[in-house]
């Protein structure tokens, strides 16, 4: 026998029954025979034991229901409730294509809402923002099937592939903005190599190709025909335009 | 399995079910009820604040983690009101009123009569209840939740906020304040 009365874990295993010797010696207590040991162990034991049998308390009959009377005397917070609203874990399916085309949707939208867009664009055609010496256009197309969209015309020399929309909500809309100068102005879309005509402008010019041209003309004060164009497309579209400005006629 | 029902009932009570709660405080008022007793020796105190831990979980209860046990979390919960409670106590009164008594008693051999030989079951279980407030609260915690609310020292160390093998030497110190203060009572009864 010889218990280390110093190595605490030790004697814990012996007191619940291991009765393990730790084999380093009586090193704990001066002069601790083993007859002293095996009273000090056996007296532990019966502690431990006399403590495991206690029996229990009866709970009081009236428990339950106090506690109950005690919540239902003062509801959560309303911030509580907020904070289980918002922390409660839920089970969520995320298409990340949606995700990341909703993102960029945001994003497009707070850049609308820094240059200054008044109206969300709801059909193909232009709309423009006046700025001291520059408009900025904003064209949009709607095409749930398109795969690539650009918007081509005088200002751009015509080239296919310069001005591209975009579609960040991935539901056909494609939107871009080009910054052109005070002037007049043909264009088209070109869908998916297809060149589309506008058919939403004011203003068309055949392009002696059999299709027609829209024709955008900026540096005129025509509100009305702004007015014009939103109740021929039924779009709510409304450009607001600051100062002297003309939607494509 | 009760960790998974104890998670669907909390589900259940934020969502809106307020009545649902009961079926936990059902669950767990026993432990917790017997825990507050074992450390404050008084069954006024045990159930104040045993129903306190129940209203404090009920209030707190979108901060509970469903991967954690709820009976881990309410003892500790328990355990902490308790504590201060114990603090405040001693705060107020000089000494703790419960523990100068049981003290007094063990000194003076002059607690419930306690037979020189064979103590009987339920004496000595009123021996253990006294004694138990005569020891320090940390070594008293520890005793309690091992062998009267039996957990496991993994467990025990959690409650208590300390390391396992800091729980089982506070399981070790409190048992053996328990024998000490036996042999010092024993000797005094054989004078």
């Amino acid at each position: 026998m010889g218990y280390d009365w110093t190595d605490q874990d030790a004697v814990i295993e012996a007191v619940e029954g291991g009765l393990r010797e730790t084999g380093r010696g009586k090193a704990g207590v001066e002069g601790m025979d083993s007859a002293e040991e095996e009273r000090r162990l056996g007296d532990l034991r019966r502690i431990a034991d006399l403590a495991r049998k206690a029996p229990d308390r009866e709970v009081p009959s009236n428990f339950t229901a106090g506690v109950m009377e005690r919540i239902g005397r003062g509801d959560r917070s309303w911030r509580a409730a907020f904070w289980v609203f918002l922390s409660r874990p839920r089970h969520i399916r995320v298409n990340l294509l949606h995700l990341l085309s909703g993102t960029g949707a945001l994003a497009f939208l707070i850049l609308f809402l820094v240059t200054g867009v008044d109206r969300p664009i709801l059909k193909n055609t232009a709309s423009l923002q006046e700025t001291k010496k520059e408009y900025v256009v904003r064209f949009s197309y709607f095409d749930p099937e398109a795969r690539h969209v650009y918007v081509s015309g005088s200002f751009n020399n015509w080239r296919k592939d310069q001005s591209p929309l975009v579609d960040p909500s991935g539901r056909g809309l494609w939107i871009g903005a080009v910054v052109m100068k005070p002037g007049s102005y043909e264009y088209m879309f070109v869908v998916d190599g297809r060149w589309v005509t506008d058919e939403y402008a004011l203003r068309h010019k055949e392009d002696g190709f059999g299709r027609k041209n829209a024709v955008l003309t900026l540096g005129i004060d025509d509100e009305k025909a702004i007015k014009k164009s939103s109740l021929l497309h039924g779009s709510g579209l409304l450009a607001s335009l600051r100062g002297k400005s003309v939607w494509g006629r | 399995m009760k960790f998974t029902t104890d998670s669907l009932i909390v589900e259940e009570v934020l969502s809106g079910n307020k009545e649902a709660y009961g079926r936990l405080v059902d669950r767990y008022k026993r432990p917790l009820y017997n825990l507050a007793f074992r450390m404050t020796s008084s069954v006024e105190d045990a159930r104040d604040l045993s129903q306190e831990a129940f209203v404090r979980a009920y209030t707190k209860l979108h901060k509970y983690r469903p991967d954690k046990s709820l009976f881990t979390w309410l003892y500790t919960i328990c355990l902490n009101l308790t504590r201060n409670h114990l603090a405040k106590r001693r705060e107020v009164g000089s000494e703790d009123p419960d523990r100068s008594a049981a003290a007094r008693g063990m000194r003076d051999g002059n607690c419930d009569p306690l037979p020189d030989d064979l103590l009987i079951e339920k004496e000595e279980t009123k021996w253990l209840e006294r004694a138990l407030q005569v020891i320090p609260v940390e070594l008293r915690e520890a005793v309690v939740l091992r062998y009267m609310q039996d957990l496991p020292f993994e467990e025990v160390a959690m409650i208590s906020g300390v390391s396992t093998s800091a729980a089982k030497m506070r399981v070790y110190r409190g048992l053996e304040r328990l024998r000490e203060l036996r042999a010092r009572e024993e000797q005094t009864d054989g004078l």
